[in-house]
């Protein structure tokens, strides 16, 4: 077996690649090591003396080394040792009964698998970001061997699910990268963006049959008036006849208003078409925005996500009724003109061509550089949009800190930009424009030249009229008219090519989170919640939660606290299924989240937020909002459990008040119980509070701590609060901390304990809040004795 | 801030701080606070649980040992390979995928959003991986004609 620099030199062609491999044999065994699969042949080849009788366990890519370059590594663990695979050096063994620890550390872009013996670093692994995942699974592996486990435990039950979830191309069959939201990198694309737009126009197929008939029959009719305007010079005027005359004059103006008629007509037609199709365009990509995950969401600006659904959609309506009209309709038109000018005289005809090269291609050439010229522009245009679409809702901060005129100035720095690079835009456009009107001017002037020299040679016989050389100049600017029109719709078709295709990127983006096609539903839920050794990371970030077990009882109240960041949020967000588990399983019931329907799992559970939103709309809409089919007694009955009633009825419209935007209008407290009404009304089995009574005087709190107590009872509830004296009438806190559980149980046990990381945020809210002891004690009491 | 404190490097590699009345602390760990804008001021010493322990207004205030020592761990543990060449951006739906050439040797990778391509005050640019690996480019004027082509229509 060689081990020679050829072999090498083919790991290291395919490193690069790992992400994207160009073929499917590449493919499979570079993602998803921890699955099972085997390591990539090509290094089974090159280590088989070391790989040779011993069992892989779980192996990893790595891909830097010692001096932070990038090269292509793997480090293997088999029964007795961990196998460091590289490229450059002979590999290296490390026993496994001599390491004394492995240790993930976590870097700027630089991770590194630590391993210790003898507290001194015998390796360190180091890994961009591409290769955490792999590096934090076989972390565990090895983590396991050490510490004794069993070899039955090395393919844990959660990690099973999870690799069954791998997804899968249906089109080509490959592993989709978890980065890559489900969109094949392979099959995606393959379709032109513009013609997808055909997929869109298809429902209206006859109208656009008719719109098609409608040009077809426009350009035609503008064949005929230079024709008719030669007869009329060569028949009635050459002639001096009046009848003639009329005659000619007459066909002239029939000629004229059919070709009128009929662009109207298709004109009527085609914003009908435009409009329809837009119109299901914008409803598409709104109705998937929604059904998008909270990642992508997270991703992306507000303006960003806005342009798309409004300007994006408008432009290509603009190409849809215009941009359609004048390729399909000018290249008719030129076709038309070109044949009535070869019948008519070929050498003439072939005169008037010559620009035509020179013009095709500075309409090519301009066309390459616009589009990239607008694609940055429109970039710029978003980033516009995006500072206003930023500053607006947060206006009260702009005023609170006087900063109105830093305000406009970052957004005249913006704007500046897009101007300069409007003006950039323009200033090829307009050289474009007058060079291609010059070659196809002096394309006439040719005609002029040539047809006058041939009409004075043959002294006006036919056919070498002067009927005829009119003609065939009204046939030049006819034919040059649709030329230059053509390459003006470059830019039209440029833009919604560009518009088409973030229309379409959304599109084709599928919801990362989607009930499974044989998803459960069930009658009633129980609300037992089991999480199973769960690991979370943000997309690119340190872990949010690494191994979080918990069981929560139906009916039970579980008070999750902790310091901010220690994964609280992100808990509710794995229970909601707003994401889904990096590692473990969330099982609700006894059946894992995932198997569940989505939309059932999200009725089921009901969150009310610490910054509640509202919607645009009376008081009645936004308590009504979780059932809209709910009558005014019910949503009188939900605001009165949500101590809401006296004050909404306070109000000079009552239930019909309108909150206004974001429900500005109400205090923080009024919002706060109205999300409480609408979650009294959704009547969850499962509930999420998340830090409800915070930023509220004494007295509110005092009233939505009750209608809390109401909405709690009877089911399994979720509470996360910062202030712990909120949290009094949980059955159980936990108590997490960077990501695990460092504690659980009743308040009095856990305030009890030296150095617990409860007892230490108890004593930092007694200093600040200074609420005594004895209040929580009695309020714990309280809700036993109730 | 003026505290009297000692960062060294052990023979491992690891970084330690020594300060009067304090037990060594070996293993801190280095934040930038900007890193973009003032990479080489506000600089937070942490502990190996993210406790801050120090912040060191400004590098140049170090002694030129220290801010070797300094210098040389965030060397070491960050990695934000900087763009010499772009051979190409395919451009395709949702994404697009980036060939280049940097100081840390040749690499691929996807860009997600045009959102992770973040323009620096300084004319660079700051280019985020769908795998969260980040990449500086350098001013547009700096890249030769090539490179310039392919990145021009995707910033």
């Amino acid at each position: 077996m060689p081990r020679g620099p050829s072999v090498i030199a083919r790991i290291l062609k395919h490193a690069p690649a790992a992400d994207v491999p160009q073929t499917p044999g590449d493919r499979a065994p570079d993602r998803q090591p921890a699955a099972g699969a085997p390591l990539p042949a090509d290094v089974r080849r090159r280590f088989n003396g070391e790989l040779h009788n011993r069992t892989v366990l779980g192996w990893s890519p790595f891909d830097l080394d010692a001096h932070n370059r990038f090269a292509r590594q793997f480090v293997v663990l088999t029964h007795d040792a961990l196998l460091v695979l590289e490229e450059n050096a002979p590999p290296s063994q490390l026993l496994l009964c001599e390491i004394e620890e492995v240790k993930l550390v976590e870097g700027l872009g630089v991770n590194r698998l630590r391993v210790l013996i003898d507290g001194k670093i015998a390796a360190d692994l180091r890994h961009t970001n591409r290769h955490r995942r792999e590096m934090t699974r076989l972390h565990r592996k090895v983590h396991r061997r050490l510490s004794g486990a069993p070899a039955a435990e090395q393919v844990p039950e959660a990690t099973a699910h999870e690799d069954e979830q791998e997804p899968v191309c249906p089109l080509c069959g490959q592993f989709i990268p978890d980065d890559a939201e489900g969109v094949c990198p392979q099959c995606v694309q393959k379709r032109r963006v513009l013609g997808r737009l055909l997929d869109f126009v298809r429902p209206y197929r006859r109208q656009v049959c008719l719109a098609i008939a409608l040009t077809f029959a426009a350009s035609a009719m503008t064949v005929l008036p230079p024709i008719f305007t030669g007869r009329l010079i060569d028949d009635a005027v050459g002639r001096f006849s009046f009848a003639r005359l009329g005659l000619w004059a007459a066909c002239l103006v029939v000629a004229v208003s059919v070709n009128e008629i009929f662009s109207a007509a298709r004109l009527r037609v085609l914003s009908a078409i435009g409009s329809q199709v837009t119109r299901d365009l914008r409803h598409r990509i709104y109705s998937h925005l929604h059904e998008l995950s909270l990642r992508y969401f997270a991703k992306r600006r507000t303006g960003s996500l806005i342009t798309r659904v409004t300007t994006d959609t408008d432009r290509l309506w603009e190409f849809i009724v215009f941009g359609s009209v004048d390729f399909f309709g000018n290249g008719v038109m030129i076709a038309l003109t070109t044949i009535a000018m070869l019948v008519l005289n070929w050498r003439l005809a072939l005169i008037a061509l010559v620009p035509l090269p020179v013009v095709a291609a500075l309409s090519f050439h301009c066309g390459m550089k616009m589009q990239r010229l607008w694609g940055r522009l429109w970039a710029h245009w978003a980033r516009l949009t995006a500072v206003v679409g930023d500053v607006v809702p947060g206006v009260k901060v702009v005023k609170a800190f006087a900063s109105e005129r830093r305000e406009v100035e970052r957004f005249d720095t913006h704007s500046g930009q897009y101007a300069d690079r409007e003006i950039a835009v323009h200033r090829i456009w307009a050289g474009f424009g007058p060079s291609i009107s010059a070659a196809m001017r002096l394309g006439a002037v040719g005609v002029w030249v040539l047809g006058g020299a041939m009409v004075i040679a043959h002294h006006g016989a036919a056919p070498h009229t002067l009927g005829m050389l009119v003609t065939f100049t009204s046939f030049v600017w006819q034919f040059y008219g649709p030329v230059l029109e053509l390459a003006n719709s470059n830019r039209m078709i440029t833009r919604a090519a560009t518009s088409a295709q973030r229309v379409f990127e959304v599109l084709d983006t599928p919801p990362e989170i989607r009930s499974r096609p044989n998803a459960i539903t069930k009658a009633r839920l129980e609300g037992r919640i089991e999480m199973r050794n769960v690991a979370f990371s943000y997309e690119g970030a340190a872990p949010a939660l690494r191994d979080v077990s918990l069981h929560v009882e139906p009916g039970e109240m579980i008070g999750l606290c902790g310091p901010s960041g220690a994964g609280k949020s992100t808990f509710v967000n794995l229970l909601l299924r707003f994401y889904d588990v990096t590692d473990g399983q969330v099982l609700l019931d006894g059946v894992d989240i995932r198997d569940y329907d989505v939309k059932w799992l999200r009725r089921e559970v009901g969150i009310v937020l610490q910054e509640p939103h509202l919607f645009h709309g009376s008081v009645a809409d936004n308590i009504r909002y979780a059932r809209p089919d709910a009558d005014e007694d019910q949503v009188i009955t939900a605001a009165r459990a949500a101590n809401a009633h006296d004050f909404i009825v306070g109000f000079p419209d009552g239930y019909d008040t309108l909150v206004g935007e974001r429900g500005q209008s109400l205090s923080g407290g009024e919002r706060q119980r109205i999300s409480i009404a609408r979650a009294i009304l959704h009547d969850p089995r499962l509930l999420i509070l998340d830090e409800a009574t915070s930023s509220v005087d004494t007295e509110t709190e005092k009233q939505i701590r009750q209608a809390l107590d109401r909405l709690i009872a009877g089911r399994t509830t979720i509470a996360i609060a910062h202030r712990l004296s909120t949290l009094a009438a949980a059955d159980r806190l936990v108590v997490l901390d960077k990501g695990r559980v460092v504690e659980t149980g009743q308040h009095a046990d856990l305030v009890g304990r030296k150095n617990g990381v409860y007892a230490r945020l108890h004593r930092t809210q007694m200093e600040t809040y200074g609420l005594p002891i004895c209040d929580l004690r009695f309020a714990i009491e309280g809700r036993e004795a109730g | 801030m003026n505290e009297v404190f000692n960062l060294t490097s052990d023979d491992e590699g690891r970084l330690v701080l020594g300060r009067p009345g304090h037990a060594d602390e070996v293993d801190v760990r280095i934040r930038r606070c900007f890193p973009w804008s003032r990479p080489d001021h506000h600089l937070s010493i942490r502990d190996a649980d993210g406790r801050e322990l120090l912040l060191i207004a400004s590098l140049e205030s170090l002694p030129p040992d220290q801010r070797r020592a300094i210098r040389r761990w965030l060397a070491d543990t960050s990695f934000i390979p900087r763009i010499t060449s772009v051979d190409s951006i395919d451009t395709r739906l949702g994404h697009q995928q980036w060939k280049v050439q940097t100081d840390r040797g040749p690499a691929e990778f996807r860009v997600q959003e045009r959102e992770d391509i973040r323009p620096l005050p300084d004319q660079r640019f700051r280019i985020k991986d769908a795998d969260g690996n980040v990449y500086e480019l350098p001013g547009l004027e700096e890249l030769d004609a090539d490179s310039r082509e392919a990145v021009e229509p995707v910033i």
